[in-house]
């Protein structure tokens, strides 16, 4: 059943600047979470200030009288930065803005717990980007201690735990793995909010590791560091194997993974080493660097040749006996 | 007629899964040289390994691809120099759900280390999911630690397809890092 929209109002802004925050926030319609609509009373969620203007002291006063409204300065608040939860400058994207309204409401979807006692900070910075980077901001920040990552891609909402690395989906309820692996790889996450402390919220149902959404999303990734790589001839090994146990293997992958555990190889050599074409050790590539398992070889011999370790095929005795262990255990050739 | 035989282990401690793993693999009721178990107290487990287990698997050629599991307590670790000689490579297993996996794993490591030195060993951790402690990332940790390079899979040896996967690994690390040909192993007379 949808949750009833939100309440902003907008209080001291010039009638375009009004009537542009109207027009995005109408863009939340139709929302699972119910999004958020305008609303003309003091008494709603959020309000959006002119920080010029007189009313918007009055909002804030009954802000913190009765904890509505959250008031979010819409300019330069100046001297008066700490008085309010938030601020937003023109221009205005849409994903920071959806960012500041969906931080200030808690985390979208369910409400839990978790939300409530330790509600996340908007990362307005991080909105609009792909997966790909937030996930990279991710690991940076979480050597200074856990986090909590409620983000939005579309109408999805999900929760990421660091460094436990573990996700779960919050809204749709009925959302799939594969719905969420599908979004992730189109379109970027628009909106990031990023709570202290461990927040993941027990009582849910289906949490899982993150790094098979990371996986599947990297090996759809067209581009990438891969193809840098690739152009660049820049030989790259693997620091650890892949828990193909959790991701999935396919027979390539395995390949792929036992050269680049032996030493560094450029993706060209890797592909003849394997027996495949570039775009699926691009992939693979893809996949292995948003899993954080790439190490990129810098070193160049004189000559501009880089360095890499040769290529290595099986003798053919060995390679037919391995086919025919695979035969017989039925894992085919 | 001469035959050739193939060596490969299934090494772990106790409850790790080396003869459900056999099992699931091979053409023959795995011979188990099971009794009961008299340390009820430290594993809930009916019955433990006190030799070996066997299965075989036969190649299209008429070879044996033989497989043994060795017995997981420590007081027959003799056995596993014994069974380790000549095997082509081993399926090391941890049982997640035991007090101290990492020590399990570090004691099989350094009992294999000829095996695991010479990249011809895999490492399936069992019981992840509902033992998720310690994680792959410290036994990951831990191979760095020891300078060890190995592949490492979270599996359910109970799953066929889990097995496969991590014989399909050990296979591919045979491949890359045993580049000498070997196909001419042990013969077996027939005759």
């Amino acid at each position: 059943m949808p949750l009833s929209p939100r309440t902003i109002t907008v209080i001291g802004l010039s009638l375009r600047d009004e009537t542009m925050i109207r027009s995005l926030v109408d863009l939340t319609r139709g929302r699972h979470d119910g999004g958020w609509r305008v609303v003309e009373e003091l008494d709603a969620d959020v309000a959006l200030c002119g920080p010029e203007s007189p009313l918007a002291r009055v909002a804030i006063a009954r802000g913190r009288q009765s904890g509505r409204p959250r008031c979010v300065c819409f300019g330069d608040p100046g001297d008066r930065g700490s008085e309010y939860a938030a601020s937003l400058r023109l221009p205005v994207r849409v994903g920071e803005l959806w960012g500041v309204l969906d931080g200030l409401a808690g985390a979208p979807g369910v409400v839990t717990k978790a939300a409530v006692e330790t509600p996340g900070r908007p990362r307005p910075e991080l909105a609009g980007l792909p997966i790909q980077q937030i996930v990279a901001a991710m690991r940076k920040e979480h050597r200074d201690g856990p986090a909590r990552w409620s983000l939005r891609i579309g109408t999805i909402a999900f929760e990421v735990s660091m460094p436990e690395r573990v996700l779960q989906i919050v809204s749709p309820q009925d959302c799939t793995f594969d719905a969420l692996v599908e979004a992730a790889s189109a379109a970027p996450v628009h909106s990031v909010l990023v709570a202290a402390g461990r927040g993941v919220d027990e009582s849910r149902a289906v949490r899982k590791p993150l790094d098979p959404l990371l996986w599947r999303v990297g090996l759809r990734e067209s581009g990438g560091p891969a193809a840098a790589w690739a152009r660049d001839a820049t030989p790259v090994s693997l620091r650890r194997w892949p828990d193909f146990g959790h991701l999935g293997a396919h027979r390539p992958h395995l390949a792929m993974t036992s050269q680049l555990t032996r030493g560094a190889m450029t993706p060209a050599a890797l592909a003849e080493a394997v027996g495949c074409d570039q775009d699926q050790v691009c992939a693979f590539l893809n996949a292995c660097a948003l899993l954080d398992l790439v190490q990129v070889e810098s070193a160049v011999e004189p000559g501009g040749a880089r360095a890499g370790a040769p290529v290595v095929r099986p003798a053919g005795g060995l390679n037919k006996l391995m086919r025919s262990f695979r035969a017989a255990l039925g894992m085919g050739g | 007629m001469s035959r050739k035989e193939y060596k490969l282990l299934f090494a772990g401690s106790m409850g790790a899964g080396k003869t459900t793993a056999i099992a699931c693999v091979s053409e023959i009721p795995p011979v188990s040289t099971d009794v009961a178990n008299t340390d009820m107290a430290g594993y809930a487990k009916a019955t433990t390994t006190t030799a070996l287990d066997y299965g075989e698997v036969t190649l299209a050629s008429g070879d044996k691809l033989r497989l043994y599991g060795t017995p997981g307590q420590s007081r027959f670790d003799f056995m596993w120099k014994i069974l380790g000689g000549g095997a082509l490579g081993a399926v090391i297993l941890v049982d997640n759900s035991r007090p101290d996996p990492l020590a399990d794993l570090e004691e099989y490591l350094r009992s294999f280390a000829e095996i695991v030195r010479g990249n011809r060993a895999v490492i399936g951790i069992g019981r992840t999911e509902t033992h998720p402690e310690p994680t792959l990332d410290a036994f990951h940790d831990l191979l760095e630690r020891l300078q060890i390079q190995a592949p490492l899979l979270s599996v359910d040896v109970r799953r066929r397809d889990d097995v496969l996967l991590l014989l399909d690994v050990l296979f591919h690390q045979i491949e890359t890092h045993m580049p000498a040909d070997i196909s001419d192993g042990p013969t077996e007379s027939l005759a």
